[in-house]
C-alpha cells in the first residue's frame, strides 16, 4: 500500500486485507463480533451495559477512519475491542521507512478511563519508547483523558507525530533521549537499526493469534493484485443492490422548499 | 399421405373439426401440401358460392364442411409458417393469400345469416393460429390484413362471450406479434391526412376488454402492456392513445369504479375479497402501463387517476362521515400506496395526501388530527401514514415533520450548532434506556444471555433500518442538518413566495402552487383531459347531474387556458379575489366531481355528509353554504386576535368555526353574488369559481402577493362578520358540542380522565342539520356503543369513553370538525396540564349561549357585502418571520402552540414547535396508558420510523438527549419521562406489580402465536399486494420492528433456551404480521384491538389461557402493565436505533 515491497496483507480470508477504510460488510461483521463478545458477561447496572462500549469504540473507529491519518492503519482485534492493532509507517526523519507494529490497549472504562495505551511490537529504539515493555508514552499528551474531546485517533496522531517529531523531555527511555540531544549521529544509527529490524521482522507472524492481527507477506499479483484493484475501485452506491424501498423519493426542488415543485421526471 | 389429407374426415358436428390436428408432418412433400391445399380450397369455394347470391339459407352441414376445409388450409399454411421461420411468404402462404382465402371467408360468413358469429368466431381462431405461427410475418400482406382488419371491426360490436375470448386472444396475437415488429404498427394506426393517427384498431378493441374478468381481461391487459410498451418509441401510437382513444379515462374511471366496489367495512381478515384483488389488479396495470408507456401517456394518465380517482373518489372517502367508512378508505388508500411503485403514482398518491384540499384542509392534516382520534380510526391513520414514512420521500417528511424544524425554533440558540453531533457514547441510548419503567427493570435483568439476545436482534433490525433508510435519503434535496438549508436560507426560501408568507395567506395556496408547478405547465392538455374523463364518466354508471356540472367546469377551463379570457359575470370581480375563489372552486369542482366518478354509493353511504357531498345536497341553500364555507383552509388565524388567550374563557371553537367561514366564505359570497340566487347549486358555484382557476394557473406568476393578502384579510374580516351572524354553520357544532360536553362531564363522573376528551370535543361537530335535536342522539348512540367497547375491551371506561368522544370527531370532523379540531387539539394540549377538563368543559359551555344566539342568516348577503367593504383595505398582519416556515407554505396545522403563546405571536420572534405530526404523536404517547395496545404499537412503530431518518435535524431532536429544546418544546426523551413517571406512580401502589409485569410479558408474548394463527386465514388479502410490482419489502420491516422484536425481547426462559430459535421465530413472526398489515392493518392487527367487540372472545380466551389471570388487577392496571412491558421493549429498539446512529457512516464499499 505504501509502495514499499512487501504488500500488506491480513491472515484470513481475503476480504480482510487490510484497507483503511473497511468495508461494509467487514464492519458489520466486526461490530457483530463486537457484541458478541460482550453479550455473556453483562456488567454494570443494566444489561446492556457492555454494548455501550462497543458502540463508542465503534464510533471511535469512524471517527478515525475519516481523519484518514497518513501511514496509520488500525483495526480493532477480533476477539476484543480493547486491544486495536495497527502498523505505522514512518516516511521521512529518522525513522524513515521503517514499518512499526503497535497495540492500542483501550481501558475498560473508556470513554470515562484513562489514556489508551500504545505498546510498540518491535523493539523501538526512541525516548518515548520504553526500552524494554515498548509502552509509547502517550499519557504525556493527554493530561487527563476527556470524553468527547479527546479520541483515539488523537492518541495514533500523537504517535505518529513523536516519529516526526523527537521529544526528549521527560523520556521514557532516557538513553535515547540524552543520545538524541548530545550525539544525534549515534542516535540517527540506532535509529535507522531500528528500522532495518522492523523491516527484517516484518514478515515473521504476529505476536499475537488474533485473527484481526496484522500480517504481511510477499506481494503475489495473483492473489492480491484483484483485490488491490477492487480496493481502488470502489463502487459506487448506484450499483448496489436496491430493492423498490430502498429508492427514496424527492420532489424538492433544490433552491426551494416546496413540496412537488421538481418537474415530473417520468 | 396425400390420400389420407384429401380424405380428411369431413365430420357432421363442429366437434368433428377439432379432430383435424396439425395434419402434415415435417417430411411431407410441399407439392403433396399444395395439392392439398387446392383441394380443400376448392371444395370450400364451391359451397361458398353456392350461397354467395344468399338466396338459399346456409345449413349447418356447409357451414362446417367450409369450416373444416378451411382449417385443413390454415394447418397447412401454419405448417409451412412454422417451417420457415419468418421470411418470405411461402407457396402455401402465398396460395393463402392469393386465393383471397381470408377476404372470401369473410365476406361468406355475412351470408350465412345465424351462423355468422361462429364463423367470424372461427376466422379469428384461424387469424390468432396464422399469427402464432408465423408472427408478423404475414401482417404485411393486404389480403390478410385487410380482412382481419374487417373483421375485427366487425367483431367489436358481437355480444357473444366466446367470440370475444376469440377475440382478444386475436388481438393479444397481435400485440405480440408488433412488438416483434414495430415497424409492422403503421398497418394499424389509422392516419389522417394531417399525419396525426386517429384510429388503431387494435388498442381500441382492446381497451373494451380491460376490465373484463378471468382470463380475457388478464389477456387483454397483457396485450395492452405491449401495446404501452410500442407507444414508449411510437408517438403517432401515443398521441392516438392520449388525443383519439380513451384508454387513460377508461384507465381511470375503472378504478373509481372498482373502488366504489370495494366493502365499505373493513372486511374480515379471513375473508376473501374478489373486490380487493380486482381493485389492486387494475391499481397494478394502471402502475405497469405507467412503467411501459410514452411519457405523454404517463402525464395524462397520471393527471386522470390523480383528478379522477384520487381526488374524486379517495379524497371524499377519506372524509365521510361514517367512522368506520373512513377507517376502511384509510386502509384501502395505504393499500394502494403499497400496491404501487410508479413514482409518478406513488408521486399522485402522495399528492393527493399532502397537497389535496379537501373542504380546504389538507388531507395530510386531517390525518395528523386523526391521530388522536378513536383507537381504530388512529390505528388506520397511523399504520397509513407509517406507510407513508416507508416511501422515504423528502416530501413527505418535509411537510410532516422537517418544515417545522428547519428554522431551529424548538431549539435553544446556543444548541443549533449541535444538531450534526455524533453521540459516541450512547447517551442518547443510556438515557432511552433509563426511562424503562421501574416495575420492568429487575425482570429485564433476571436473564442477561436472553436479553442479549433480543437486544443482538434489535441492533440487527435497526441496523438494517438504518442503511436502508439512509441509502433512500441519500439522494434527497437537502441533507436537513442545520446548514442545508440553513435556518435563514429556510425562511429565505419559505417567505419567497408570498404566499405562503403569511398564515394568513395560505388560502388555496397549495392549490395555486400546485396549479403554477403542475397543472400551469399542462393545464391544456390536463383541462382537456379531465373534460374527457369526465364525460366518460358522465356516460357511465355514476353519471350524475354533479357530473356535467364538473365538465362543465373542466370544459371552461379548456376555454380559459386557452387564453380566452372569460365573459363571465365574475371577470369583472378583483383578480385577486377571483382567483382566491378559483382555487376553491376548483376544489369544490373536484369534490363534486368525486361522485361523479362512479362512486354513485357514496352519496347514500354520507347521507349527511357536509361538504364532500356538496352534490348531494345541491338546492339545500344551507348545505350548499356550507359545503363551500369548508371548502378553505383553515390555515389564517390572525395572530393578532385578541381572545387568543389559553387561560381565559377558550375563544377557539368559535374562532375555528370563524376561520372556516371566513375562508369559506368569500368563496360562497362571490359565488352566489356573481351567479344571483343565494340559492344556487354547489355544483353551480363550483362551476363558476372554477372559470378563473385556469386564469389563476396560467398568470399566476404574474399576480403579485399582494393581491393575495388583501384578498385573504377581507376573506378574515368577513368571517368575524359571519362568526356573528352565520348560526346556520355553527348551531350544528354547538349542539354537538354540547351533547360531547355532557358527555364529557357524565365520563368524569364515571372515572373518566377528562382530559381525554378535550381534544375532540370540537371535532363532534359533524352531524350536518345543525339542530341539536339531531346531532345530540348521535353522540349518545355512539356513547353507548362506546361503552360497549369499553365492556368488550378490558373493561376500561377510561379508553372507552375517549374513544368514544373521539369516535364522534373524526367520523364527523372530515367534514366540518377539522377545522376546531387542530385548534382545539392544540389548546388542549398546550394547557392541559394547567387547566383540568372541567374548565374546559365550563368553557365550552359559556361559549354555548353566545353561539346559540347567532341564529340563521343569509351569510351569502353578509359576505359579499363585506367583501366588497373590505376587500382591499384590510391587511393581513404580517406573520412573525419565525412562524412563517413553520405553518406557512405548509399545509399542516398551525403552529400547536400557537394558542398557546398568543402573546409571542404578535412578536417577530419565532414560534418554538415540532410541527403538528410529531405533537400529535408525542400527545398519543402520553397517553400510552389508556391507548389500545394496537395502537401503541403502531404508534412506536411510526416514533421508531421517524427515528431511523438520518437527518440531522430530525435524529438530535428524537434521540439527542442532551440537546436543549426551547422550554415550551416538548421533546420525545421528555414524554417518555413523564410516561415512566405515571407508569411508575399507578404500579407502585399496585399489588403484587412483578406479577403483573409477567402477567404482561406473557400477554404480549401469547400475541405474535395470535397473529401466527391469523395469518394464514387471510390468503385472500396477502397476495394481491405482496405479488404486485408495487410490492415493497421493506415497509415491514420496520413497521414490525417494533412489535417483531416483542417475543425476542421477551426475557423469558423459552427465548433464553433457543435464542437462535427466538430470533427466527420474531423475524418470521415480522413477515406474517407485516404480510397482514399490509393488507388491511385495522383489520388484521385486532386480536389486541378492543374497539371491536368480535374479537371478545377471543380476547378473553388468550387472557384467560396465557397466564394466571389474577382478579385483583383491574383493567387499567392491566393496561399500564402492558404498556410498561410495550414501553421497555420499544426503548430497547430506540435505543439500538440512537447507537446505530452513532456509528453510522457513509463507508465505502468494496467490490469484493
Amino acid at each position: 500500500m505504501d509502495g514499499a515491497g512487501p504488500a500488506l496483507v491480513r491472515r484470513g480470508s481475503m476480504r480482510k486485507l487490510l484497507p483503511s477504510v473497511p468495508d461494509q460488510q467487514q464492519q458489520l461483521a466486526m461490530s457483530n463480533q463486537l457484541i458478541d463478545s460482550r453479550t455473556s458477561s453483562p456488567r454494570g447496572a443494566h444489561c446492556y451495559g457492555p454494548f455501550f462500549l462497543e458502540y463508542a469504540l465503534l464510533a471511535e473507529y469512524n471517527l478515525l477512519q475519516r481523519q484518514r491519518l497518513p501511514g496509520v492503519y488500525t483495526v480493532p482485534a477480533a476477539r476484543t475491542p480493547l486491544v486495536w492493532f495497527g502498523v505505522l509507517f514512518i516516511r521521512q526523519g529518522y525513522y524513515q521507512e521503517g514499518v512499526f507494529r503497535f497495540s492500542v490497549i483501550i481501558p475498560e472504562q473508556f470513554p470515562d478511563g484513562d489514556c489508551p495505551r500504545v505498546v510498540m511490537e518491535t523493539p523501538v529504539f526512541h525516548p518515548l519508547v520504553h526500552p524494554e515493555t515498548g509502552e509509547v508514552d502517550i499519557r504525556r499528551g493527554f493530561h487527563r483523558w476527556k470524553r468527547n474531546s479527546h479520541h483515539i485517533w488523537h492518541v495514533l496522531l500523537y504517535l505518529r507525530k513523536a516519529f516526526y517529531k523527537i521529544e526528549t523531555v521527560q523520556p521514557s527511555n532516557p538513553e535515547a533521549a540524552v543520545m538524541f540531544e548530545k550525539a544525534r549521529d549515534m542516535f540517527a544509527l540506532r535509529a535507522a537499526e531500528c528500522v532495518k529490524l522492523s523491516r527484517d521482522r516484518l514478515m515473521d507472524p504476529p505476536a499475537s493469534d488474533d485473527p484481526h492481527s496484522i500480517v504481511f507477506s510477499q506481494f503475489r499479483p495473483e492473489v492480491h493484485e484483484p483485490v488491490r484493484q477492487a480496493m481502488l475501485q470502489p463502487k459506487k452506491e448506484e450499483d448496489l443492490p436496491s430493492g423498490p424501498a430502498s429508492v427514496g423519493y424527492s420532489w424538492v426542488q433544490p433552491g426551494t422548499l416546496d413540496i412537488f415543485s421538481k418537474p415530473e421526471s417520468l | 399421405m396425400s390420400s389420407w389429407l384429401q380424405k380428411a374426415p369431413f365430420g357432421d358436428s363442429i366437434l368433428a373439426r377439432f379432430r383435424t390436428s396439425l395434419p402434415v408432418k415435417d417430411e411431407v412433400d410441399i407439392d403433396v401440401c399444395v395439392e392439398s391445399f387446392h383441394s380443400h380450397w376448392e371444395q370450400a369455394w364451391t359451397k361458398m358460392q353456392a350461397h354467395q347470391d344468399g338466396t338459399v339459407a346456409v345449413t349447418m352441414d356447409e357451414v362446417n364442411t367450409v369450416l373444416n376445409h378451411t382449417d385443413q388450409l390454415r394447418a397447412l399454411v401454419c405448417w409451412e409458417l412454422e417451417q420457415q421461420q419468418g421470411s418470405l411468404p411461402g407457396r402455401l402462404a402465398d396460395l393463402f393469400l392469393s386465393n383471397r382465402v381470408p377476404e372470401r371467408l369473410l365476406a361468406w360468413s355475412s351470408c350465412c345469416g345465424q351462423f355468422e358469429p361462429l364463423l367470424q368466431s372461427e376466422l379469428l381462431r384461424v387469424f390468432e393460429q396464422l399469427l402464432r405461427a408465423g408472427g408478423g410475418s404475414l401482417l404485411e400482406q393486404r389480403a390478410l390484413l385487410r380482412p382481419l382488419t374487417a373483421l375485427l371491426v366487425r367483431c367489436r360490436s358481437a355480444p357473444a362471450a366466446e367470440q370475444h375470448r376469440r377475440l382478444v386472444l386475436v388481438l393479444a396475437q397481435l400485440c405480440a406479434a408488433l412488438q416483434a415488429r414495430p415497424a409492422l404498427l403503421d398497418l394499424f394506426l389509422g392516419v389522417e391526412p394531417d399525419g396525426s393517427v386517429s384510429s388503431c384498431v387494435v388498442f381500441s378493441l382492446l381497451v373494451e376488454f380491460v376490465h373484463s374478468a378471468g382470463v380475457v381481461g388478464a389477456t387483454a391487459r397483457e396485450a395492452l402492456l405491449r401495446c404501452t410498451r410500442l407507444s414508449a418509441d411510437s408517438r403517432p401510437l401515443a398521441e392516438f392513445i392520449v388525443h383519439h382513444s380513451d384508454f387513460c379515462e377508461v384507465l381511470a374511471t375503472g378504478l373509481s369504479g372498482l373502488y366504489s366496489a370495494l366493502p365499505r367495512t373493513p372486511p374480515a381478515e379471513d375473508e376473501d375479497l374478489p373486490e380487493v384483488d380486482a381493485f389492486v389488479c387494475s391499481l397494478q396495470f394502471c402502475n405497469s402501463v405507467l412503467q411501459t408507456c410514452h411519457p405523454m401517456v404517463s402525464a395524462v394518465l397520471l393527471e386522470l387517476v390523480y383528478q379522477g380517482f384520487l381526488v374524486s373518489v379517495m379524497g371524499p372517502a377519506l372524509h365521510q362521515s361514517s367512522s368506520e367508512a373512513v377507517v376502511t378508505a384509510t386502509t384501502y388508500l395505504e393499500l394502494c400506496i403499497r400496491s404501487v411503485d410508479h413514482p409518478g403514482l406513488v408521486r399522485a398518491l402522495v399528492r393527493l395526501l399532502l397537497r389535496h384540499r379537501h373542504d380546504g384542509v389538507a388531507v395530510i392534516d386531517t390525518l395528523v388530527q386523526r391521530i388522536a382520534a378513536t383507537q381504530r380510526l388512529a390505528v388506520a391513520t397511523l399504520s397509513l401514514l407509517h406507510t407513508l414514512l416507508n416511501l422515504n420521500c423528502e416530501d413527505v417528511l418535509l411537510e410532516l415533520v422537517l418544515r417545522h424544524l428547519l428554522p431551529c425554533s424548538h431549539l435553544m440558540a446556543s444548541q443549533r450548532s449541535r444538531v450534526t453531533e455524533t453521540d459516541l457514547y450512547g447517551a442518547g441510548a443510556r438515557r432511552l434506556l433509563s426511562l424503562v419503567p421501574a416495575c420492568c427493570q429487575p425482570a429485564a435483568a433476571a436473564d442477561p444471555r436472553a436479553a442479549a439476545a433480543a437486544w443482538l436482534q434489535c441492533v440487527r433490525e435497526a441496523r438494517l433500518a438504518l442503511t436502508a433508510c439512509r441509502l433512500a435519503t441519500s439522494r434527497w434535496t437537502y441533507a436537513y442538518d442545520g446548514s442545508d438549508p440553513s435556518p435563514a436560507e429556510a425562511e429565505r426560501m419559505t417567505r419567497r413566495r408570498p404566499s405562503s408568507v403569511g398564515s394568513l395567506s395560505l388560502l388555496g395556496m397549495e392549490e395555486r402552487g400546485e396549479a403554477d408547478g403542475e397543472t400551469g405547465g399542462e393545464a391544456a392538455a390536463t383541462a382537456a383531459a379531465g373534460t374527457r374523463l369526465s364525460a366518460a364518466v358522465g356516460g357511465g354508471p355514476g353519471g350524475s347531474p354533479v357530473v356535467h356540472g364538473w365538465r362543465l367546469g373542466r370544459l371552461q377551463e379548456t376555454g380559459t387556458a386557452a387564453g380566452e379570457r372569460t365573459g363571465s359575470p365574475q371577470s369583472d370581480t378583483a383578480a385577486d379575489e377571483s382567483s382566491t375563489a378559483a382555487k376553491d372552486g376548483e376544489q369544490t369542482s373536484n369534490d363534486d366531481g368525486k361522485d361523479v366518478s362512479s362512486n354513485p354509493d357514496s352519496l347514500q353511504s354520507n347521507p349527511d355528509g357536509l361538504g364532500s357531498d356538496g352534490g348531494s345536497e345541491a338546492g339545500s341553500s344551507d348545505a350548499s353554504v356550507k359545503s363551500q364555507v369548508w371548502a378553505t383552509p383553515p390555515r389564517p388565524r390572525p395572530p393578532r386576535r385578541p381572545t387568543a388567550s389559553a387561560a381565559g374563557p377558550d375563544p377557539y371553537p368559535e374562532l375555528d368555526l370563524s376561520e372556516g367561514d371566513v375562508w369559506a366564505t368569500p368563496r360562497t359570497s362571490l359565488g352566489a353574488s356573481r351567479v344571483g340566487p343565494a340559492d344556487d347549486t354547489p355544483r353551480q358555484l363550483g362551476v363558476l369559481a372554477i372559470l378563473p382557476d385556469e386564469e389563476s394557473s396560467g398568470t399566476e406568476s404574474s399576480r403579485g402577493g399582494g393581491g393575495e393578502t388583501v384578498s385573504l384579510s377581507g376573506a378574515e374580516v368577513i368571517g368575524e362578520e359571519v362568526r356573528r351572524d352565520s348560526g346556520a354553520v355553527t348551531g350544528s357544532i354547538d349542539s354537538a358540542e354540547e351533547a360531547v360536553v355532557a358527555l364529557g362531564e357524565d365520563g368524569g363522573l364515571a372515572g373518566t380522565d377528562p382530559s381525554l376528551v378535550e381534544d375532540h370535543i370540537p371535532a363532534a361537530s359533524g352531524p350536518v342539520e345543525g339542530s341539536q335535536g339531531q346531532s345530540a342522539p348521535d353522540v349518545n348512540s355512539s356513547l353507548q356503543s362506546g361503552i360497549e367497547e369499553s365492556d368488550a375491551d378490558d373493561g376500561s371506561h377510561v379508553v372507552s369513553l375517549s374513544d368514544l368522544i373521539s369516535t364522534h370527531c373524526p367520523s364527523d370532523s372530515e367534514d366540518d370538525g377539522d377545522r376546531p379540531a387542530p385548534v382545539n387539539a392544540q389548546d388542549a394540549t398546550s394547557s392541559e396540564n394547567a387547566t383540568t377538563a372541567a374548565d374546559r368543559s365550563a368553557q365550552e359551555r359559556s361559549l354555548k349561549p353566545a353561539k346559540d344566539t347567532k341564529e340563521t342568516v343569509s351569510p351569502c348577503r353578509d359576505l359579499s357585502t363585506f367583501v366588497e367593504r373590505h376587500g382591499g383595505t384590510v391587511r393581513a398582519p404580517p406573520p412573525p418571520p419565525g412562524s412563517a416556515p413553520v405553518s406557512g407554505s405548509g399545509s399542516v396545522p398551525q403552529p400547536p402552540l400557537l394558542s398557546e403563546r398568543s402573546a409571542g405571536a404578535d412578536t417577530t420572534t419565532a414560534v418554538p414547535t415540532i410541527g403538528p405530526f410529531l405533537l400529535a404523536l408525542l400527545e398519543r404517547l402520553d397517553r400510552a396508558t389508556t391507548n389500545s395496545l394496537q395502537l401503541n404499537l403502531l404508534l412506536m412503530s411510526v416514533i421508531s420510523r421517524l427515528a431511523h431518518y438520518p437527518q440531522p435535524l430530525l435524529r438530535s431532536l428524537l434521540l439527542n438527549p442532551t440537546l436543549v429544546c426551547q422550554p415550551s418544546v416538548r421533546s420525545l426523551i421528555q414524554t417518555l419521562g413523564s410516561l415512566k413517571h405515571r407508569i411508575d406512580l399507578a404500579t407502585r401502589s399496585v399489588q403484587d406489580a412483578p406479577g403483573l409485569v409477567r402477567w404482561a410479558r406473557s400477554r404480549l408474548e401469547a400475541r405474535p402465536a395470535a397473529a401466527g394463527v391469523a395469518a394464514p386465514a387471510s390468503p385472500g388479502l396477502s397476495p394481491s399486494p405482496a405479488s404486485g410490482p408495487g410490492s415493497l419489502p421493506s415497509p415491514v420491516q420496520g413497521l414490525t420492528s417494533g412489535p417483531a422484536s416483542l417475543p425476542a425481547q421477551l426475557g423469558g426462559a423459552q427465548t433464553a433456551a433457543a435464542s437462535s430459535e427466538g430470533d427466527s421465530g420474531g423475524f418470521s413472526l415480522t413477515g406474517l404480521a407485516g404480510r397482514l398489515r399490509r393488507v388491511l392493518p385495522a383489520v388484521s392487527l385486532t386480536m389486541e384491538n378492543s374497539d371491536q367487540p368480535r374479537r371478545r372472545p377471543a380476547d378473553i380466551i388468550s387472557r384467560t389461557s396465557v397466564g394466571p389471570d389474577r382478579p385483583e388487577w383491574d383493567a387499567s392496571e392491566r393496561r399500564v402493565a402492558l404498556t410498561a412491558v410495550l414501553l421497555e421493549q420499544w426503548l430497547a429498539e430506540l435505543a439500538a436505533v440512537a447507537l446505530e446512529h452513532s456509528v453510522a457512516t457513509d463507508r465505502l464499499v468494496f467490490a469484493f
